[in-house]
């Protein structure tokens, strides 16, 4: 190990042992926990909503609680699948099968305890691996140019439809229109508008953020707002003791480990995330174990893989991010918009010219992970008072923190219309099974693309071969063929097997 | 299911037909020197493909189910109450004011949508708007729309 590692390292402690970066690691990773406990609220829509509230803050602090609010949201979920077999958020899906089940055995506790752990070992591991990982990585990505970021997009664009739960044509759709959106406003080299009408508002381009609270905030409120908001009284399990029994710890290692590693590299590909990683970890243990009929009848190995790999997910996703300045997801993908806003570009020049950041905010999430094993277990009792909150009170809250958060965006009320309209889109969008993910993933990347590519025809004088030309950028580009042709040649995809499964 | 293919479809290759016509208008340039509507004319033209193929199959799938089963469970009073709300609150805000908009947007919300008690709202509008008019008024120092009451 060298002695610039270190002395990064040291340095990343530094920073986020610094009080203020300890105080807002520990906003984070307890409104995340929260966001995590409440159904209808997922992680991406409230590190929109509390976007605005970083404003003032230093951009490794600000970076540091939005990453706090993701993998807490990532230990929230847990806890409501587990106790009233409702996910609180997406990833934790999969827990809801043998967690509640463990409950229902009058084993809450022991799943409660073992999800925390397996979190905690999977979000650290995590970070271990992104530390040796991303400064090597970015030192790659130093060698970039047009064609080979050109190529990488298109490959991320392949690889996040291709790990779709649904249609792979539809995500293609949502990515295309999500590019098209992303065209509006002024043209970054010709200086001349597109799509704009007039409309004063429209130059500067459509905010990324009000579009992600339309999408993922607003309309999910649409969506619960038209069914019975009654029928959603919880019945919640009792529990008893948080800590795993020695037997419990024999059954969970090998999966905690396996799907830390799963976790960590499904994590790091586009379109992979927390959610795929969990339904990948839950299915490789499924298939590993002796007994696979049992699983879905509270076998602890079907919590503890997945909680781990949710976990790992997210340190894996910073991954791309910091090294490269593509998003994996749209948690990614906001948070890329949140360090545009402060000024600070994403990429490989990060680790050099913002080291507090790249090292504050990896650092950070060691000691995120340790704040929420000591703050998750005992505050179990005060997430499920909150849940029992009923949702008829809840969502106007919602809605407002959405209006309140997308016009102090910048004092306009074209920010709240555009959210408005997004959310309608979204509501739709949703009940057509349409993902939502791929526009916010196409939003970010399309100007990043269309930039990248018009430079690199400019630069070849419009030879197309210069993509092939370059080693990196025709690896790149033969992977994403190589996708495309499996999934046409094979009718099933991982993204769709794995929740099918 | 393919319902919603069908619709999805119809008003994608209408978007994509748009995008079309008017990156031709932004100047589409060449090969070497791409113009500001290469982009959006080429994604315009996968999207009206696909869209195309999507509509094409869901209308060539016999089971062809009704919009019912998606939409035959919404309450479309409140799910229209909510959004006239949100609309409500973005066309008075500036108008009326901070608290005076968000007071009445809580108070339309708690007892139209889900009608609770009269307490209940009350308190809960009042509190919500006290808290939310602190932390970014004072806390987080935003500029919120003043309106007619001047706060």
């Amino acid at each position: 190990m060298d002695y610039h590692f270190l002395h990064n390292v040291l340095y990343g402690f530094q920073i986020s042992l610094l009080p203020t970066n300890l105080l807002y690691c520990f906003i984070g990773v307890l409104l995340g926990t929260l966001v995590g406990v409440l159904p209808g609220l997922g992680p991406g829509a409230a590190i929109s909503l509390l976007l605005p509230t970083t404003f003032g803050l230093s951009s490794a602090s600000a970076i540091i609680m939005l990453c706090g609010i993701y993998y807490g949201a990532m230990y929230g979920g847990s806890t409501t699948s587990i106790l009233v077999n409702l996910p609180g958020e997406a990833a934790s899906v999969v827990t809801t099968l043998d967690g509640y089940q463990m409950a229902q055995q009058g084993r809450a506790g022991a799943a409660l305890g073992i999800s925390a752990f397996g979190s905690f070992i999977g979000g650290t591991l995590g970070t271990v691996v992104l530390m040796f990982l991303a400064p090597p990585l970015a030192r790659m990505a130093l060698r970039f140019g047009p064609p080979e970021y050109c190529s990488l997009i298109v490959l991320g664009f392949i690889l996040l439809t291709y790990l779709a739960a649904g249609s792979m044509i539809k995500a293609l759709m949502m990515a295309l229109f999500g590019i098209l959106l992303g065209c509006v406003g002024m043209d970054a080299i010709s200086g001349a508008s597109r799509f704009v009408y007039g409309i004063q508002a429209l130059y500067e381009g459509l905010g990324l953020i009000p579009i992600i609270m339309g999408l993922f905030g607003i309309s999910e409120v649409l969506l619960n707002v038209e069914q019975e908001l009654t029928e959603r009284n919880l019945r919640v399990t009792s529990y008893r003791g948080l800590l795993p029994n020695w037997e419990d710890w024999k059954k969970s290692l090998g999966p905690i480990f396996r799907g830390s590693g799963v976790g960590f590299l499904l994590g790091t590909l586009p379109g992979g995330g927390a959610i795929v990683s969990s339904f990948a970890s839950y299915t490789i243990e499924k298939r590993l174990s002796k007994y696979p009929e049992k699983f879905g009848t509270g076998m602890i190995e079907g919590v503890a893989g997945p909680e781990a790999a949710n976990n790992a997910a997210c340190s894996g996703g910073l991954v791309p991010m910091l090294t490269l300045g593509i998003p994996s997801n749209a948690i990614f993908a906001i948070m890329i918009g949140a360090l545009l806003m402060h000024g600070v570009q994403p990429g490989p020049l990060l680790i050099k010219e913002a080291p507090d950041v790249f090292w504050g905010v990896i650092v950070s999430m060691y000691v995120g992970n340790g704040m929420l094993l000591v703050l998750n277990l005992p505050l179990i009792s005060i997430w499920v008072k909150i849940l029992k909150v009923p949702y008829a009170i809840l969502f106007p809250l919602i809605l407002l923190f959405c209006l309140i958060g997308s016009y102090t965006l910048s004092n306009s009320i074209a920010d709240i219309v555009v959210m408005i309209i997004f959310g309608v889109i979204g509501y739709f969008t949703k009940k057509f099974e349409f993902e939502g993910a791929p526009l916010v993933f196409a939003l970010v990347l399309g100007p990043l693309f269309e930039n990248a590519l018009r430079q690199s025809l400019l630069m070849s004088n419009g030879d197309l071969a210069v993509f092939v030309k370059r080693p990196i950028s025709a690896g790149l580009l033969v992977l994403a063929g190589a996708l495309l042709v499996m999934a046409f040649l094979f009718k099933h995809r991982p993204g769709k097997d794995l929740r099918e499964d | 299911m393919k319902y919603g293919d069908l619709w999805g479809g119809i008003f994608f290759f209408c978007l994509s037909v748009w995008a079309c016509f008017e990156s031709i208008r932004f100047d589409l340039g060449r090969l070497s020197a791409p113009g500001p509507g290469l982009l959006p004319f080429c994604s315009g033209f996968l999207l009206g493909s696909f869209s195309l193929y999507l509509t094409v199959e869901a209308l060539l799938k016999r089971s062809l189910t009704r919009g019912k089963d998606k939409f035959g469970q919404t309450r479309w009073k409140q799910w229209f109450l909510t959004v006239a709300s949100i609309v409500g609150y973005a066309l008075l805000l500036e108008l009326l004011g901070f608290v005076l908009c968000t007071l009445l947007f809580m108070v339309i919300l708690l007892a139209l949508v889900e009608p609770q008690r009269w307490t209940v709202v009350l308190l809960v509008s009042s509190i919500t708007t006290a808290i939310a008019y602190f932390i970014f008024q004072f806390t987080l120092k935003s500029q919120l729309p003043r309106g007619v009451l001047g706060i």
